[in-house]
């Protein structure tokens, strides 16, 4: 009998869990994001000194590019988060 | 054992009950019904230790493999409720791309729309006024001020010389 309980045992722990084998997918990121930020603008110097004015709108074009990577960052940490969320649901 | 993949789970479910169940009620009468019995019958007594072990045996294949079918089972219903989540995250996830899509796209188009209405601001009206126009013709920004603006625009270069 002894041998009966200790055979039963036996067999029983073979039945080890395994991995489940589903394959996970990287989940892919927009389009807009995989853009990369352009580099911010240079002014050429003219003879005789550059006008205010050519200065104030490279900034204000190197502004702009800013803002549009800016733009870039908050969209990626917000796919990021969202994606985490969803991915960390799964399996609980 | 992938030959026991093609039979129906009802008819091996069917094969492990019986092996198994044969398994106990073999052992069961081995043990406690059989002895008495071969006791009483001189030619077969000596059978007795046989037929425990042979009883022993198939009670030992039934549980092996009663175990297996109900891990297998287990394991598949794992399988198809983690893959039926997974299809599920990858709906949510593809609903997400195209709400942080359209959202970027926006801001995007609103952002270069603001600085071309202010560059067209500027060529538009503010050259235009007199007290810019002799600022212009007055003070022309110097050299080493462009300089260092053009410096400070591409201070990422020093940053990504270093990285190589």
């Amino acid at each position: 009998m002894k041998f009966i309980v200790l055979s039963a045992i036996l067999f029983l722990s073979a039945c080890v869990s395994k991995p489940v084998p589903v394959k996970m997918e990287f989940p892919d990121a927009p389009q807009a994001l995989l853009k990369k930020c352009e580099e911010l603008k240079t002014i050429e110097p003219k003879a005789g000194g550059t006008p205010i004015t050519e200065l104030l709108k490279t900034v204000v074009e190197n502004y702009t590019l800013y803002y549009e990577c800016s733009n870039r960052v908050e969209g990626w940490n917000e796919w990021y988060t969202n994606i985490k969320k969803i991915y960390d649901e799964v399996g609980k | 054992m992938w030959l026991l993949h093609l039979l129906p789970d009802s008819l091996l479910e069917l094969i492990v009950n019986a092996v198994l169940i044969l398994g106990i009620v073999l052992t069961l009468l081995s043990f406690f019904v059989l002895n008495r019995i071969l006791r009483l019958i001189p030619g077969l007594a000596s059978y007795h230790t046989l037929i425990q072990i042979i009883s022993v045996v198939i009670l030992a294949a039934g549980l092996y493999f009663k175990g297996g079918y109900v891990t297998e089972m287990m394991w598949r219903e794992e399988v198809a409720r983690v893959q039926a989540e997974l299809d599920k995250a990858k709906a949510k996830a593809a609903e997400v791309v195209v709400e942080v899509q359209e959202k970027v796209v926006f801001r995007d188009r609103v952002i270069k729309e603001q600085g071309q209405t202010l560059i067209q601001y500027v060529d538009r009206e503010i050259v235009k006024r007199e007290e810019v126009v002799k600022y212009i013709e007055n003070c022309p920004v110097p050299a080493e001020i462009i300089d260092v603006h053009n410096q400070a625009a591409k201070l990422n270069a020093a940053a990504k010389g270093e990285k190589k």
